[in-house]
């Protein structure tokens, strides 16, 4: 699996993902570029999920960048996996670079079968992506 | 967690419903209104709010109760997959949400037909 056309193969590129540092997201060798999402380089980080986390840090350090300033906002490498199970059943898993379990609702187990968990992706996840693509969420 | 401030549980909900929210956020204003009159309607006329409550309870309980049965099925599935404690807190939560719309419904019209009356059931003064 690569990264979408054309990064696959051009410049800023290395075995088909542009090059990312795991926690700045910056380039390793172009100091103003940097990679979200799909694209990335990184060990994790391709859901909506991700990216939802890994854009702030990527702005944060692209002004910090622009400044001069030396970027300091860090993404841990959180994704968030929401696996159906079944017919109205799901598990909510999510986790960070080193496969620690970040759930963002305490009260939702994340190796649990949860109808919950089924109605937040199946009700949910849909407004929740689109509220963020319009930056709201 | 602390992601999901209200604001952002409002973009969320615009963005699932799309104008069904603001149908919906009408809909509760009307209930919140039909409340606020019925009761201060019962107050002017000095009637025990009792029935009207008691009425609006048993309502709003038998309406959550059939929507607690039928919330499953809204996600496409059956009572089958509600595997904790979490899953029948949630589907009583979304289940009272249209239970809650019932009792607000059943206590505004208990509370003005209360109101009106001079006799019977009603006639209980709050003195």
């Amino acid at each position: 699996m690569n990264s979408p056309l054309p990064w696959q193969h051009g410049p800023l590129a290395t075995d088909g993902w542009v090059e990312a540092e795991k926690a700045t997201l910056r380039h390793p060798r172009y100091a103003n570029v940097f990679a979200v999402g799909d694209i990335a380089g990184v060990p994790r980080g391709k859901t909506a999920a991700s990216v939802k986390w890994q854009v702030p840090v990527v702005v944060d350090n692209l002004v910090a960048e622009t400044s001069g300033k030396e970027p300091l906002a860090t993404y841990n490498g959180y994704t968030s996996c929401p696996m159906v199970t079944a017919y109205g059943k799901a598990m909510l898993i999510e986790f960070d670079y080193n496969g620690n379990l970040t759930p963002s609702f305490p009260f939702i187990s994340p190796l649990d079968e949860l109808w919950v968990s089924w109605l937040i992706e199946e009700k949910g996840l849909k407004g929740a992506y689109r509220a963020m693509l319009r930056g709201l969420a | 967690m602390e992601d999901f401030n209200p604001i952002t549980m409002f973009a969320i909900l615009r963005e699932s419903l799309g104008p069904w929210l603001w149908g919906l956020l009408l809909i509760a204003l009307v209930l919140v209104v039909g409340v606020v009159s019925a009761a201060m309607k019962l107050r002017s006329a000095r009637r025990s709010p009792k029935h009207p409550i008691i009425a609006a309870a048993l309502a709003g309980g038998v309406a959550t109760a059939i929507f607690f049965m039928l919330v499953p099925g809204w996600t496409m599935a059956t009572h089958a997959a509600l595997n904790g404690p979490v899953d029948y807190l949630a589907a009583i939560l979304i289940a009272f949400i249209p239970g809650g719309g019932i009792a607000a419904m059943v206590f505004s019209m208990a509370s003005w037909r209360c109101a009106r009356r001079t006799t019977a059931v009603c006639d209980k003064s709050m003195a």
